[in-house]
This record gives C-alpha cells, sequence and structure tokens, in this order.
C-alpha cells in the first residue's frame, strides 16, 4: 500500500456553460481525514463524484492507492461511498448490511463472519447486529454505513455531507464519533461540507473551495489562523471576520491602517516587508475573539460605542459601532457593559491579517494559490 | 393581558399524547424562540396556533380575543412552513402575490403591497424571477415575503433555516433578528438547534417531548436550567453528567460524582438532602485543564483533541467515564501526555435523580 | 472499456432497432403497393400507387373494379371521428378522476384492507374476461352501438393508470404548500384545483397520454360493442377493409398509417409538457 491514497491531478468538469470544476488538484496521505469545504455550488460535490466514478471529468486524472482509475467504473476503483442518507437496507439486519460488499464478492462465510464481528467490535455495533435497518437511529445508521463501506478495506472512505440531515444535538456527538472511528481504524477518509466548524472537527487537513477552484489547503489551525484570502478569511470562523477597508499608511517609520472611521497601529508588522504597500487600498481583517476590550483607553486603542450585548453560552457577542463602522467582539462573560457605554478595543499582537484590495489576497501569505 | 396567550394546549395522534398542557405568553413585538429536539411537538403546536390542526384541549387568545375557533385565514397570523411556500411554477411577483389573489385584492393594490414587501426585503430582483434559480436564503426571504405581505399579526416561524448552508444561517439568523426588530412583529420561532434559539429569542422555551420544560431569558435557560433534561439539551457540547450522592460532614457539602471525582462545598446541613441520590452535571467550559500537576486536581487521559473555533473541544477519559472539556486555543495539547484537570464547585448543577429537578446546595 | 465490446453493443443497438421499424417501414411501403403487389416479398413497390390511400375516403362503387375483386368499403373519415371521440373523452373523464382519486389516495389513508390497491383489480384479469357480461349488460341498458358506453368503459377500464401515475406526483409535493394556502384563506377545493393540479400537470399529460394511446388501439370491446358502421371506431373499421378475395392489405396499411399520426401529432405537440415540471425547483441551499 503507497503512502499516498488518493491523488487527483488537474481536474476539471463542466456541466453545459458552467465550469462545476475548475482545474483543481490535491492529494491525500493514507489515514488522513481529509475535507472539501465550501458553499453550496462551489464544485466539492462535483469532485468527490468524479473521484466516485459517478461523474466523467473533462479533463485530470485519479489517482486511488498508485493506481490511476480516471477511466475505471466505480466499482473498479476501491473506493467507499457514503451519501447523506446513508443508504442502509432498511429490511436486513445490520449484520447483512456489514456483509453485504463481502458477499458480492463471493468471500466464504466464515471469513465474511469474522470481518463483520471485527469491524462491529470496533464501531462498537456488537448489541445491534440482529437489529433490521429500519428500526435504527440516524446516529447508528451512520455507523453502520460506515462499517458496511470499510469492511470492504477500500483505499479511501468517501463522505458525501454526512452530517447534513442530523439535527443540532445528534450533529456534536456523531462528529466525535466519527473522529474517534476513524483515528483508531486508521482510515482514509474525504469528506465534503458546507459547514465550516464540522471541517474543523474533523479533519487532518481541509480544503477551502469557491467556484470549482480549491482557494487554500492547511490544517485546521492552519487555515483559521492564517487564512490566504478574504474569501477563506470569511467563510472560516464563527462569528464572522471583522474586515475593515483602508489605506496602509506610514508614519514615523510605523505602519498605519487608515481609513474615514478609524486609524489602526500595525505595531507588529515587518516594515521592511510591507514597504511596497504603502499608500495601497488593503482590507484588515481581525476576528472577534481576536479584539481585546476595556473600559479604559490604553496607548493604540480605538473607541467606539456599545450598541448591542448578547449571551451566547458562557462568552458575550458584543456589537460595537465606530463612525460608520460596526465590529462584533467576542469576549468572556463580565456583568460591566452596557449598552450605549464607550469601549476601547485593541487588537490582539500577531493576529490581524492584512489583505490586499483588490486581489484579496492576504499579502503576508506564503502560499501561492 | 400579554398580545398572545396559549393556554393549556394538549393534543393527540393515535394514543400519543403529542403536546401536554402547553401554556405560555408571548409579549407584543417579542421573538419567542421554541427549541427543542425532533418530534418533540414544535411544529404541531404551531400548527394549532394557526389553526391548520385542532387541540383535543386548551384556548389561545390573540390580542384580546379567542381565536381558538376562528378558522385559520381569519385568525391574522402567518406562518412560515419547514419547506417554505413557494411555488416553483409562479414567479417570485405571483408566489408573493398568492395570498393577495385569494382574497379578491384589486389588482393595483396587489401590485402596491408586494412591491412594498419585496422593498423592506430587499428581494426586488427577485420578483420577475421563477424559484428554481433562486440561492436559499433568497428562497427563504421570498417565502417570508409571501407571509408577511398580508401584515400579520402574529409570525410562525418553523425551522426557517433547516435547509441553509451552515454560513448561509448566520448569516439570516441577524438578518431576520433585525428584520424583526425594524417591523416589530410578534414571532415564534422553532428551532432544533438550542443555539440558534437563544441567539435570537427575546424568550426562549425548551420543549421536551411534548412539554414547553422551561421557559426564560436565553442566558437563563443555559446557565440556570430547572431540570436534567433542559440542562441535557441546551449544552453543546454535550453536558458532562455523573450519578452520585450528596452528603452532609461538618459544615461541608460533600458531593461525590461517580467515581470520576469528589468535591465539597462550605454549607449547612441539609436533612432534606443528606445522602441524596443525585446527577452531578459540569458543562464542558467549567472544566478546568492544565498540562501541569496541581494540587488537588485529578489526573485525565486525552482521548481525543478537536479544534472548536477559536477553543478545543478535548475528550478525556478519567476512571471509566467520558468527560467533555473546552479550553482556550493557547492551551499546547499533545497526545499522549496525561492531563489534570478540576471543577469549580459553584459551576457544578446538581439534579435530584429521581424529579430531575435542580436542586440547590 | 475495449473498442470489441463498443462495437458489439453498436451491432446489437442496431439489430434492435432494426427489428423495432422493421414492421413499420413494411406497412408504410405496403401502403404505396398496388393489389397485385400486397403479397410479395420485396421492400419498394414497383408500381406505387395511391389508390390504398383512396380507397380510405370514397365508397366501394367507385373503386370496385380495379382492385381485383368486389370490396365494400366505407370511408376512414367517420370511424376516425367517432375515435377521436370516444378516446379523448374517455382520456379526459380518466385523467380528472384519476387526479381526484389520486389526490385523496396521497393525502388521506385509504379504506379496507387494500387502500388503493383495490384499483388494481381491473387490470388483473384478461380484459376477455369482461367481455360477455359487459355484452349482456349493455344490451341489456341499452348502450350497445353508443359513444356513450365505449367511453364508460375505457374510462373505467384505464382510470387505474391515471390514478396511480399521478398519486405518485402528488406525493412529492409538499403538504406544507397546501397548508400555506389553507391559511392564505383558499377553500380546500381551490388549494386542490389552484394549488396542487398546476404543479402536477406534468402528471396529467404523462397519464393522459399512456391513457389515450391504451384506448386509441382498443379492439375486442369496440368490436364486440358496435355493429354499425355510425358508431365504429377506428380499429374495428381497420379490420373491415377484407373483399372477396380476402383482407384488402394495401387499404389496412394505408389505413394504419395515418391512423397512426394522430398520436404522434398529439405526442410532439405536448413534448414540452412532458418534460418541464418534472423537477419541482427544490433549493438544496
Amino acid at each position: 500500500m503507497t503512502e499516498i491514497a488518493l491523488r487527483v491531478e488537474n481536474l476539471r468538469k463542466t456541466f453545459g456553460n458552467t465550469i462545476a470544476v475548475d482545474d483543481i488538484s490535491f492529494e491525500i496521505k493514507r489515514g488522513e481525514f481529509f475535507s472539501l469545504l465550501g458553499p453550496s455550488g462551489c464544485g466539492k460535490t462535483t469532485t468527490l463524484r468524479c473521484i466516485a466514478g459517478l461523474e466523467k471529468p473533462d479533463k485530470g486524472r485519479i489517482i486511488i492507492g498508485g493506481e490511476d482509475v480516471t477511466e475505471l467504473p466505480p466499482q473498479k476503483r476501491n473506493v467507499g461511498l457514503v451519501f447523506q442518507e446513508y443508504a442502509v437496507f432498511p429490511h436486513m439486519t445490520v449484520y447483512e448490511n456489514i456483509a453485504f460488499g463481502l458477499m458480492i464478492k463471493k468471500l466464504p462465510k466464515d471469513e465474511i463472519r469474522r470481518k463483520v464481528i471485527e469491524i462491529a467490535e470496533l464501531l462498537e455495533l456488537n448489541p445491534y447486529l440482529n437489529i433490521k435497518g429500519a428500526k435504527l437511529s440516524l446516529a447508528l445508521m451512520q455507523r453502520v454505513a460506515i462499517a458496511r463501506s470499510i469492511v470492504v478495506e477500500p483505499e479511501i472512505l468517501l463522505l458525501d455531507e454526512p452530517l447534513t440531515l442530523v439535527d443540532a444535538k445528534m450533529k456534536e456527538s456523531m462528529r466525535r464519533e466519527l473522529r474517534r472511528y476513524q483515528k483508531e481504524l486508521g482510515v482514509t477518509i474525504l469528506h465534503v461540507t458546507h459547514d465550516q466548524l464540522e471541517a474543523m472537527m474533523v479533519s487532518d487537513k481541509v480544503a477551502v473551495m469557491c467556484q470549482g477552484k480549491i482557494l487554500q489547503i492547511g490544517t485546521p489551525f492552519n487555515v483559521y489562523d492564517n487564512p490566504s484570502n478574504i474569501f477563506v478569511a470569511k467563510f472560516i470562523g464563527s462569528p464572522t471576520m471583522n474586515f475593515i477597508e483602508g489605506r496602509l499608511e506610514c508614519q514615523d517609520s510605523e505602519l498605519l491602517m487608515v481609513s474615514d472611521d478609524v486609524r489602526i497601529r500595525l505595531s507588529d508588522f515587518p516594515l521592511e516587508k510591507l514597504r511596497d504597500y504603502v499608500s495601497r487600498e488593503i482590507i484588515l481583517g481581525v476576528r472577534p475573539e481576536d479584539i481585546e476590550i476595556s473600559t479604559q483607553p490604553a496607548i493604540g486603542s480605538i473607541t467606539g460605542k456599545i450598541t448591542l450585548i448578547e449571551t451566547v453560552g458562557n462568552k458575550l457577542e458584543i456589537t460595537v459601532e465606530l463612525n460608520s463602522l460596526t465590529l462584533k467582539i467576542l469576549s468572556p462573560l463580565r456583568a460591566d457593559l452596557k449598552i450605549g457605554q464607550p469601549i476601547h478595543l485593541k487588537m490582539k499582537p500577531g493576529k490581524v491579517h492584512i489583505f490586499d484590495k483588490i486581489t484579496e489576497k492576504n499579502i503576508l501569505s506564503e502560499e501561492v494559490w | 393581558m400579554s398580545f398572545l396567550q396559549v393556554k393549556g394546549i394538549n393534543k393527540t395522534f393515535e394514543d400519543k399524547h403529542v403536546l401536554k398542557n402547553v401554556s405560555f405568553e408571548v409579549s407584543k413585538g417579542e421573538l419567542f424562540a421554541i427549541a427543542g429536539p425532533p418530534t418533540a411537538g414544535k411544529t404541531t403546536l404551531l400548527k394549532i396556533i394557526a389553526g391548520l390542526l385542532s387541540a383535543d384541549s386548551g384556548a389561545i387568545y390573540l390580542d384580546g380575543r379567542d381565536i381558538s375557533q376562528i378558522p385559520p385565514s381569519a385568525r391574522d397570523i402567518g406562518m412560515l412552513f419547514e419547506i417554505p411556500q413557494v411555488y416553483p411554477n409562479l414567479t417570485g411577483f405571483e408566489n408573493i402575490a398568492f395570498p393577495l389573489r385569494a382574497r379578491k385584492t384589486p389588482e393595483g393594490e396587489i401590485r402596491k403591497e408586494v412591491m412594498e414587501i419585496a422593498e423592506l426585503l430587499g428581494i426586488k430582483h427577485l420578483l420577475d424571477r421563477y424559484p428554481t434559480t433562486y440561492s436559499g436564503g433568497e428562497y427563504q426571504r421570498v417565502a417570508l415575503a409571501r407571509v408577511l405581505v398580508r401584515r400579520p399579526k402574529v409570525l410562525l416561524l418553523d425551522e426557517p433555516f433547516r435547509n441553509l448552508d451552515a454560513k448561509i444561517q448566520e448569516f439570516m439568523r441577524t438578518w431576520l433578528k433585525e428584520l424583526q426588530k425594524k417591523i416589530g412583529i410578534t414571532v415564534i420561532h422553532v428551532t432544533h438547534d438550542p443555539i440558534e434559539a437563544m441567539a435570537v429569542g427575546d424568550k426562549v422555551g425548551v420543549m421536551l417531548k411534548g412539554e414547553l420544560k422551561q421557559i426564560g431569558q436565553p442566558h437563563e435557560i443555559y446557565l440556570r436550567p430547572t431540570s436534567i433534561d433542559v440542562a441535557e439539551y441546551v449544552t453543546i457540547p454535550a453536558i458532562n453528567s455523573f450519578e452520585g450522592i450528596v452528603r452532609f460532614r461538618e459544615g461541608f457539602a460533600e458531593i461525590e460524582a461517580g467515581g470520576a471525582f469528589n468535591f465539597r462545598k462550605r454549607c449547612e446541613r441539609n436533612t432534606e438532602f443528606h445522602e441524596k441520590e443525585v446527577i452531578v452535571c459540569v458543562r464542558p467550559h467549567d472544566i478546568l485543564v492544565d498540562t501541569q500537576p496541581r494540587k488537588d486536581w485529578t489526573k485525565a487521559a486525552l482521548v481525543l483533541s478537536q479544534p472548536f473555533g477559536s477553543e478545543i473541544l478535548l475528550l478525556l477519559k478519567l476512571n471509566e467515564e467520558y468527560i467533555r472539556a473546552i479550553v482556550d486555543r493557547t492551551m499546547n495539547i499533545k497526545e499522549g501526555t496525561p492531563l489534570y484537570i478540576n471543577i469549580d464547585p459553584e459551576k457544578v448543577l446538581i439534579f435530584d435523580r429521581e424529579t430531575k429537578n435542580i436542586i440547590t446546595i | 472499456m475495449g473498442l470489441m465490446s463498443k462495437v458489439l453493443r453498436v451491432i446489437a443497438l442496431a439489430i434492435f432497432l432494426i427489428w423495432l421499424i422493421i414492421p413499420i417501414a413494411w406497412t408504410f411501403s405496403l401502403s404505396f403497393k398496388p393489389y397485385l403487389e400486397w403479397r410479395v416479398a420485396y421492400f419498394w413497390p414497383k408500381n406505387p400507387t395511391l389508390l390504398n390511400y383512396k380507397i380510405l375516403f370514397f365508397y366501394e362503387r367507385e373503386i370496385a373494379g380495379t382492385t381485383g375483386g368486389t370490396a365494400l368499403t366505407k370511408p376512414m373519415t367517420t370511424p376516425l371521428i367517432n375515435t377521436l371521440i370516444v378516446v379523448g373523452i374517455s382520456t379526459i373523464i380518466a385523467v380528472l378522476i384519476g387526479f381526484f382519486t389520486a389526490y385523496g389516495a396521497s393525502r388521506y389513508r385509504s379504506p379496507g384492507p387494500f387502500g388503493l390497491y383495490f384499483t388494481l383489480l381491473t387490470r388483473m384479469v384478461p380484459p376477455a374476461t369482461f367481455v360477455t357480461p359487459v355484452l349482456v349488460y349493455y344490451r341489456m341498458i341499452g348502450l350497445l352501438d353508443s359513444h356513450i358506453g365505449l367511453i364508460l368503459l375505457y374510462a373505467a377500464a384505464t382510470v387505474t393508470y391515471s390514478i396511480w401515475i399521478i398519486k405518485g406526483f402528488i406525493d412529492h409535493i409538499p403538504r406544507e404548500w397546501e397548508e400555506a394556502a389553507l391559511l392564505e384563506g383558499l377553500s380546500p377545493i381551490n388549494v386542490i384545483t389552484k394549488v396542487t393540479l398546476p404543479l402536477v400537470k406534468s402528471a396529467l399529460v404523462v397519464s393522459g397520454l399512456f391513457v389515450f394511446l391504451m384506448n386509441y388501439s382498443e379492439f375486442l370491446f369496440a368490436l364486440v360493442l358496435t355493429t354499425k358502421y355510425d358508431v365504429r371506431t377506428l380499429p374495428v373499421h381497420l379490420s373491415t377493409y377484407v373483399g372477396g378475395s380476402g383482407a384488402l392489405y394495401g387499404a389496412q396499411a394505408a389505413c394504419g398509417i395515418i391512423a397512426s399520426l394522430i398520436p404522434l401529432v398529439i405526442g410532439y405537440v405536448i413534448q414540452k409538457h412532458l418534460i418541464t415540471g418534472l423537477t419541482f425547483g427544490m433549493v438544496r441551499a
């Protein structure tokens, strides 16, 4: 078995005049949980279907386990596929469901039994082996669907938005289970979702897609801390990142962002690197949890007025207005804030992102996308 | 008397008691959010309020009058259904005009009303197009326009964001809340997501198995749940709960939580609760975690760590119990290294194991 | 896939296509063959003629001598009109009753142990089983040789299909859309006709076409239940093209060709309806 479970090279797929997948390439290592993340219509499901063999790409290659499968039909590609509806046969028992793929391969009965019991053990399905599919809860169905796909030992397991139809409470525990079982079994997974929190929670690597292109690939923390462009910065993280438009200025060897509403010191940005950017239009991005608030002004702080305070779990979501700017701030619970109160804000060092207004790229980003 | 009063609604479907004595009040201009798992009875409740279903017993008062027997179309209530009422064979304009045409409103007035509501909701560009060309959020907004064009007194929303992308849900929540405040309409917003309910609601109700278990302000529901069912439902990630016993000894209350840990707090002896069987609950946020051993802190094994926005969600194992904890990103969590946990007794919720209600010690 | 299997596939498809088209093509060429060529083995007529088509529209007196024997034929115009009336009206009835029944079956529970499956009874037995009873019964109530008799029979026989086709579509219309209309003030019957019906238009068209085609070529009952030329339908009329020396194959072929034009035209006109509206445009965000 090779190190790279899946490699996609220059994949392209159009439907009529629409380019669904626009020349994308990526690879997934064995045992990795890889997520394609993006809004509806970004091409992630089409990509998954091309890899599964359910769609024929216009251009590009798909290499699974070292073998070029681009011309092969789905059943010859050695991939597992779990749909949104899980496709668990309602009239068969859990045992029969899991054994299904093995029976098609005409394996001897005792070997089938052995493999099914092994997987059932790992996924904690033993108590349910004799229950009919129709009687299972959604969470159990997901496990059975996964067990069924991995018992045939595919090179890679493809999950198409597996948690979209699940309610909020269940989603939370299923994300945990999914990640646990994946790690324990060492299954390679390609997972497609529109939910950024989900992608962050379960993945080793996340590829953010938009309009058929991959904008950035990285670990969840990577993509969260170093978004390479505005789309990624906006899409990842909830509440959404705050954006302020302005111009990069240099005053007394210090970098500033200047706009009609506000002047912000950018003391932790390297002047040498950004010298070329001075006087250019930029967009400053900072996450709600990266803005520190204080009732007392400090050096370098900007002042605004609190317009809304919402309690979200154990945090406060504070909306602050500053001339024509509206900023959202996430702060630990405190009782001393009131609507209408002036509040002083400071960005946490190292947590400010600067994007070129025209290219929308992160000007300090190392990656070339 | 409140603007909308729902009293003692009961409903049974084929031997299943779907709604059990549901009562609540909503003030004019308030957004009342009801959260509950699927099959809790939320949609049935909305349909009864709208008049599409009849209750077995109970009454509904709107703006002073009893509407329990009035037919649905005369109640002045609008409802946005879980599958939004946007007909694919009609344009946006025709969809929004539908209720007005049903009432035989004159053509000129129809045009005026539709344009007005389209302006308010920012969907003028959708009027000439067919729904197949709409995005998820646009679809919802057209359906909402159709409901609001008749200027109902009360707006019922049945899981309005169910089918939308996560990011769009975020946007729509704020948009809807702002719109609601702008036009001052009274809303009942029903959802399976407790976080959504607590984010949008002026007042939140938790509905479990046909009963409205608790009603209160969002932070009240979250911080002071009155029963364990509510606590378990509204806490995401899942709350940690252990079976335990309370004992009183020498000016302290000692709480033994299911083999996982013990703690004590200073308090007077309360005979009623001595030797009481309880369920001890701690929210993941309230579990203190450190990578270094500390006095009186308990050692736990790390099973799984998952990035959780600006935080990290940890799954720990202590003896045979699983514990979920949330820590800040700055903590350096490495697989294989032991972690140490502690709990502030003040943050613990204790519930009577029998009655399931909260106990204050 | 290999080149070999691709070639084999194409050949298999070609054979199948030819097998389908040959009878139609032969009928077409037969309709232009003169009497002497009706029983030949070659395809194209050596002396093509329009005489067969003439036979369809004129009385026998005018062309008796030229067909190689006496022939008693009557113009096909009246049977054609009869067919259009009988089949057209019975289709409309079948579709309308089908729609309302389907609506009831979809939205409410069907009574009895079988529920809606009860409606399948009429199609479970070979139609010929009913010939004698229907004949006797129609004679008793005076429905022999009438349009109404055939219309009622055809509608009853094919309503099953329209119920099941339409029900499948109605099942996919979210009930919420009807409830919304109720809330907006529409009466229940208006909800059915103004909300549900437009949404399942294509189901009505599909089942209408299906029912039409079934009844259009119905022969057995039409033959048994009509004796007079005035009420005869096209399939029966076609079978009357028989002369002293046997069947008038040429005329039958010509009649068949003209008869098949009708459904062809109908199908062409409604094909737009067959395609549009099959997806509901539910945007999955």
